[in-house]
């Protein structure tokens, strides 16, 4: 999965600043683009906790709602009665990935999602809109299944070609 | 004339009537759509089978043998309370099935790993079903 999502075109981003909020994610250990980012040599930041995008983030908008939710997921606690609560390091830095990387190439009308953790400590973002659902599923590891769920109308099933694009793609259906 | 079938399973109990209610507990924050006011989806997968949980089903407790009360204070956390009707549960292929005076199990479910799609689309059709009785 990081392998697929790493050689999508996720060019690394010399524009306006994101918001602290968001930053906090990007540390390296976290964060899988890094590995990237050394091998390139490129530098595109010149602290380790800040990153640059070409959105700005205000508070209150949907995009800005998940990224706080995720970050909330990290002050769980590690397990509760029915398994893992936080998420693992591959299933955040690859959700922030994602969501980051399909924010970044559409971000009007950017519906609000719910996102959760399963019991192994994948996470799982729902958006809902009168004409369909779609579900983002990032399992906890790497050799565990991602797919995107859709469900309109009778018509339901999943999509494992999980990349930016695709996100976007799903999500524009529901508007 | 009348054919008698025996029990599809060793339960002592009756098979629950549709009108019956259960609730399900939400054990976690992040399963309640704040903004929507309802439940997600997630609270509605079986655990993995290696994890030992969910063998038999999802876990409920049956309404008319025990209160909301009893059921949050059941689990250490409790972040709400939804009701389902039993026979709306057997509208979309699935069961309930009371294998203690007070608990029961949601039968017909997949595990995720095994049947991806349908194990979606039933936590799905649950998450629609359920009411909240009880949020804190």
């Amino acid at each position: 999965m990081i392998t697929e999502l790493e050689t999508t075109d996720i060019t690394p981003i010399p524009y306006g600043e994101i918001s602290q909020r968001t930053a906090a994610f990007y540390r390296p250990e976290n964060y899988a683009i890094s590995h990237r980012q050394e091998q390139s040599r490129e530098p595109i930041t010149n602290s380790p906790y800040r990153f640059k995008v070409e959105f700005f983030l205000e508070k209150g908008w949907p995009i800005d709602s998940l990224l706080a939710d995720l970050r909330d997921l990290l002050k769980e606690d590690k397990e509760d009665e029915y398994g893992i609560l936080r998420p693992t390091s591959h299933a955040l830095s690859v959700t922030i990935l994602l969501i980051v990387e399909a924010y970044r190439r559409q971000h009007s009308e950017w519906p609000f999602g719910c996102v959760s953790t399963d019991s192994e400590g994948g996470i799982r973002i729902e958006w809902n809109s009168p004409k369909g659902e779609i579900r983002l599923v990032v399992p906890d590891s790497d050799n565990k299944k991602h797919y995107i769920y859709y469900e309109f109308g009778d018509k339901y099933d999943i999509d494992e070609q999980v990349n930016p694009g695709k996100l976007v793609w799903w999500l524009n259906q529901l508007i | 004339m009348t054919q008698i079938f025996p029990p599809q399973d060793d339960s002592i109990f009756p098979p629950l009537p549709c009108y019956a209610i259960i609730y399900r507990a939400i054990l976690r924050k992040s399963w309640i759509d704040q903004r929507n006011n309802r439940v997600t989806s997630a609270a509605f997968f079986r655990r993995p089978h290696d994890s030992g949980k969910d063998l038999d089903g999802l876990s409920v407790n049956i309404a008319a043998a025990c209160s909301v009360e009893e059921v949050r204070s059941s689990f250490s956390e409790c972040f709400g309370v939804v009701s389902l009707h039993v026979g709306r549960i057997r509208d979309i292929g699935l069961d309930v099935h009371q294998n203690e005076p007070k608990h029961a199990n949601i039968t017909g479910l997949p595990y995720q790993q095994d049947d991806t799609v349908n194990a979606e689309r039933f936590a799905g059709l649950l998450a629609k079903q359920a009411r909240f009785v009880h949020r804190i």
